[in-house]
């Protein structure tokens, strides 16, 4: 019978320091393993714990998987210790990803924030390989401060790609070192141009900044139906069995994380 | 359903040539009051008894335990269960949506349920915290079991509902009797009386129909009241043989355990980092209610509350789910 808490063997072949408390591993699973941008792996530490995490490198991308983590609680902090060539699990992929196919002939409007730019960065990667299905592209990113901003060295390269339009927004900084906005990422939708009739948005950051993201998106005229969120729960099993992701009637284990805004925006505890 | 007849005495040598060739599991008089499941042996098969009501320990256990390895997979050895009453049967047909349904099936989960056959009875009596009648149930098995025990004076009326059943009772069959109208009619009336007792015991609490409309309305305020008392041990949840929720753990080799977790508890929702969807006792108190009434009746079809009682009776602070339903009624 086949075990579905079984975890395949990947080894660390990789380690990027994105920021004081952000981390990129690159992971050589010993069996193939693939995934549609969005969805979620389980990590596993041997003898320590698992945790869900949305890879970070591109699907199209086969032969190794990369995993952007932030340290903020016990299994996190135990990844962070570890070193290339370690040994670690991996189960999944689970849940639903980003429908990219109800996006093509469209303007994608991304709106994310911090450690939140790790399953966006999969899904834009997603995006720019296949640039021409897309009328445009837009990042808006934001981080608490120039030092927090991650995958520093790829926005260059992004900079650079026709059709992808990208923004991006700190909270507070000294002086003089950041010449682009200053201020919650929300602001940032202020700048932007879209065409509201042939729009989609997907949102992905911290809890706080989904909720004031998304109500800004609705501000600006977005509706509810074309509202994507990347929804963080305490997934678990990842296979809809163990309870701990339950959001109202749904598990954002297999029914997310990628939830349409409009089937769960009447939740009561949407943004708790 | 096909029927047959068996004496008491019948009964027990068949109990005995099972003893065995399976883990037969029986229920047993603890306490005078209550029932318990133990294995059945030589020793103390004429102690093993079927139950007026259900047991103490929840069904569940036998299926989804405590604590349990699900990496890597073991296998199971056959066995009975006896004496299985008809809220439980209500409560593993709701298990298997929740481990067997969807997308993945539960490897231990699976095992376990393919290797036990189940032998269900009537109730006889009922509880004080029994109310499965007033909650879409019935004191007798109507589905989900192998093969089910009428009792009647001096014997059973024997029901046999799936092919393994019918196997048990075809390579027994000598033990077997055909069953008469009069055993019938007895057991009829027997299920009839055990179904008024149960209205009676439970007539001053009135709750609505639709107990999955009675738990939307926010009404932050009573069921802050209602959490008031609740000191959050979660022993009504694990005594809830419908609750499944699970935390896994790990060990070296990448073994991993589960064991039962709850909603109850203040950490379990909580994510790295320390956000937490439901911080508050009301909040996961509120939860619960609209899991079992709300949630799985929109995923599956049926409240998951059958109305075994064992969450009122296992309540340090006696609260108890019919007065909190008929009070959200009101």
């Amino acid at each position: 019978m086949k075990n579905i808490y079984q975890p395949i063997k990947a080894e660390v072949v990789n380690i990027t320091d994105e920021s004081s408390n952000i981390k990129t591993f690159t992971l050589k699973p010993s069996e193939k393993f693939s995934f549609v941008t969005g969805q979620f792996i389980e990590f596993s530490l041997n003898g320590i714990g698992e945790s869900p995490f949305t890879p970070s490198s591109s699907p199209y991308k086969t032969e190794t998987i990369d995993v952007t983590i932030m340290r903020a609680g016990y299994v996190t902090e135990k990844i962070h210790q570890l070193k290339k060539g370690d040994i670690v699990g991996i189960r999944g992929p689970y849940g639903k990803g980003y429908p990219i196919e109800e996006m093509v002939d469209k303007e994608v409007l991304i709106l994310g924030g911090g450690v939140g730019m790790a399953p966006l960065r999969s899904f834009l990667l997603t995006l720019v390989k296949q640039i021409d299905k897309f009328k445009k592209v837009t990042l808006c990113y934001g981080s608490k401060s120039p030092e927090d901003i991650i995958y520093k060295s790829e926005f260059e390269d992004w900079k650079k790609i026709k059709k992808l339009d990208i923004l991006r927004s700190v909270d507070k900084c000294p002086e003089g070192v950041w010449k682009e906005s200053v201020g919650v990422v929300t602001c940032l939708l202020d700048k932007v141009k879209v065409d509201l009739k042939n729009s989609v948005a997907i949102v992905c950051g911290p809890p706080i900044m989904m909720k004031f993201g998304t109500k800004k998106l609705l501000e600006v005229g977005f509706s509810p139906k074309n509202i994507y969120l990347s929804m963080e729960k305490n997934m678990s099993c990842g296979l809809g069995k163990c309870g701990h992701c339950q959001l109202g009637p749904y598990f954002v284990c297999k029914d997310g994380p990628v939830f349409l805004y409009d089937k769960i925006k009447d939740l009561e505890e949407l943004w708790d | 359903m096909e029927n047959r007849y068996i004496n008491n005495q019948n009964w027990q040598n068949f109990l005995l040539s099972q003893i065995g060739k399976y883990d037969v599991f029986s229920l047993f008089s603890q306490d005078d009051a209550d029932y318990n499941y133990s294995r059945l042996t030589t020793q103390n098969l004429n102690t093993s008894l079927i139950g007026k009501y259900r047991s103490t320990i929840p069904l569940k256990s036998f299926f989804f335990s405590s604590i349990e390895k699900i990496v890597p997979l073991s296998s199971k050895k056959q066995r009975i269960i006896i004496g299985v009453k008809a809220c439980e049967l209500a409560h593993l047909q709701l298990l298997d949506n929740m481990f067997l349904g969807g997308e993945y099936r539960d490897p231990v989960y699976e095992e376990a349920r393919k290797n036990t056959l189940i032998i269900s009875a009537d109730c006889t009596s009922c509880k004080n915290s029994c109310f499965c009648s007033i909650i879409e149930g019935l004191p007798y098995p109507t589905s989900g079991f192998d093969i089910n025990l009428r009792p009647i004076q001096n014997g059973f009326v024997v029901e046999i509902l799936s092919e393994k059943g019918r196997k048990l009772i075809d390579n027994n069959k000598w033990l077997f009797q055909d069953t008469i109208q009069n055993h019938l009619d007895e057991s009829e009336r027997n299920r009839t009386e055990v179904n008024e007792l149960v209205l009676k015991v439970n007539k001053d609490f009135k709750f609505a129909k639709l107990l999955n409309e009675v738990v939307k309305p926010p009404k932050a305020d009573l069921w802050k009241e209602v959490a008031k008392e609740c000191v959050e041990c979660g022993g009504c949840r694990f005594a809830c043989s419908t609750c499944y929720c699970f935390l896994i753990g790990e060990t070296k080799n990448f073994e991993k355990y589960r064991f039962w977790d709850a909603c109850q508890f203040k950490g379990y929702a909580r994510v790295a980092g320390g956000s937490n969807p439901r911080s508050t006792k009301e909040k996961r108190y509120r939860n619960f209610y609209s899991c079992k009434m709300n949630y799985r009746k929109e995923n599956f079809g049926s409240y998951a509350c059958t109305g075994c009682g064992r969450c009122i009776e296992v309540c340090p602070a006696e609260i108890d789910i019919r007065k909190v339903l008929t009070r959200l009624s009101e």
